[in-house]
């Protein structure tokens, strides 16, 4: 599942290169590729590193991009594939050494971020939040993805979605212990 | 039947989104005008709500965006400068439907759609594969393969392990190539294949991976691809797919796939 080949609906693998759309459009989301390249790896460097594979990536493959639909849904999905890979890539290996680079890399990117970059309160939490939780609050809170987009996109049903989504609004509004004004207040 | 909390919390937070479809969020209303309970959740919930996007825009300002750029503008350039192989490979085997569909009539048609889905499985996985291989090698560069330290009796006896479970000649002499140190060798699965992956750090260039993988198909392009900046060449031999990829030049890719091709020609 995690690595699914990005696909987009009506995708005939016969469409002319679509690459003057791409070509023209892309630059000006750029930004926005970042910041969900920063949201999954909390890391500003590796934001940027996505951001040039997910452009690659797409200008390669052009041909499957289906002139008339979102560029943009297009482009989170490649740059998600393309993390999820990567990950899925450093999980499984064996040998040691690099994961503990990795490591490191992604708490020296949080640090950063936390010091320099990001001072505001919602975003550190937002950004403690666990990466399933904060795609999908930058998917539908922030991109103005609806469930069902943001379930595409995610590759999870769209029920998933809204436990996520619910999760999300009660960590971040401070309920996430259960019983707020309720009967069972016995669990944590 | 009562929802659980969490059931109950997720409903009532897709309400507050407007994404409850006109019966399901006529009844949740009808539910809360009588339980003054849920109604209570409801407005703390609705209180929880974050300024969100505006947060999440000041990200927008610190992105990078002349580097980001500059580094599409490149990216654009060089991608104009190949073809596209896919692209074609799906022109061919559309051409090749095209004319059992012409010869064969409805059998043909029946025949025709066999080797255009054939195609796009094996595409699928060579892509996803490869896709895998290439984001994994982009994170390293040469001071990441310096650090790099494996005593040569270790790296023999993994290359020995390797070899076995790949069912392959893995000696040192046979992966040994000229201007190349080998510098890891690891099992590494995909999609519940093996693959053997051979680091390597170059003399004259950035890292270089050799990857086998013990599955059978797959067929290369002939000619030198990149992906995420790397450049690579896969092909099939011996009933195992390897794929060779590094950041190096097309050229030097090209003739180093050769070499490795007519190591792996005997026995």
């Amino acid at each position: 599942m995690a690595s699914k080949h990005v696909k987009p609906p009506g995708y005939s693998g016969m469409q002319a290169p679509s690459r003057d759309v791409i070509v023209t459009e892309l630059p000006a989301l750029l930004p926005r590729l970042w910041r969900y390249g920063l949201i999954l790896s909390r890391d500003p460097v590796a934001a940027e590193d996505l951001v040039q594979a997910t452009a690659l990536r797409a200008l390669e493959h052009s041909s499957q991009f289906v002139a008339g639909t979102r560029l943009d849904r297009w482009l989170f999905s490649i740059l998600r594939s393309i993390w999820l890979n990567q990950l899925r890539a450093q999980r499984i290996r064996t040998g040691h050494g690099l994961v503990d680079a990795e490591d490191a890399l992604v708490s020296d990117g949080a640090e950063q971020i936390e010091t320099n970059i990001l001072a505001g309160q919602v975003l550190r939490q937002a950004m403690g939040l666990p990466e399933a939780q904060r795609e999908t609050l930058l998917l539908v809170y922030v991109e103005g993805f609806t469930y069902q987009e943001a379930a595409n996109v995610l590759d999870v049903p769209i029920g998933t979605v809204m436990s996520r989504v619910a999760a999300v609004r009660l960590k971040l509004g401070g309920l996430e212990a259960p019983a707020a004004k309720n009967k069972d207040r016995d669990v944590d | 039947m009562a929802l659980g909390r969490d059931d109950m919390d997720a409903l009532l937070v897709a309400y507050l989104d407007g994404e409850l479809d006109p019966p399901r969020r006529q009844e949740l209303e009808q539910r809360l005008r009588d339980d003054a309970a849920l109604k209570a959740r409801l407005a703390a919930l609705a209180a929880a709500g974050r300024p969100l996007r505006g947060a999440f825009d000041t990200l927008l300002d610190v992105a990078p965006r002349g580097r980001l750029e500059t580094a599409f503008a490149a990216a654009s350039a060089k991608a104009q400068a190949r073809p596209q192989f896919r692209y074609r490979r799906m022109l061919v085997a559309a051409a090749a439907s095209l004319l059992l569909l012409l010869c064969g009539g409805v059998a043909g048609y029946l025949v025709a759609k066999a080797p255009a889905e054939l195609f796009e499985e094996a595409d699928e996985l060579e892509e996803a594969w490869v896709g895998a291989v290439a984001g994994q090698l982009s994170l390293y560069n040469a001071a990441s393969l310096a650090a790099i330290e494996v005593p040569s009796a270790e790296l023999e006896a993994q290359l020995a392990k390797l070899g076995e479970r790949l069912g392959l000649d893995l000696s040192v002499p046979r992966v040994t190539f000229a201007g190349l140190t080998l510098k890891r060798a690891e099992l590494l699965h995909f999609e519940d294949r093996a693959i053997a992956e051979l680091l390597y750090a170059s003399e004259d260039h950035g890292p270089v991976a050799l990857c086998i993988m013990a599955a059978p198909g797959g067929e290369g392009e002939g000619e030198v691809e990149s992906r995420d900046g790397l450049n690579l060449m896969y092909w099939a031999q011996s009933g195992r797919r390897f794929l060779l990829i590094g950041d190096a030049p097309a050229e030097r890719i090209e003739t180093l796939a050769e070499t490795v091709a007519s190591a792996f020609e005997t026995r």
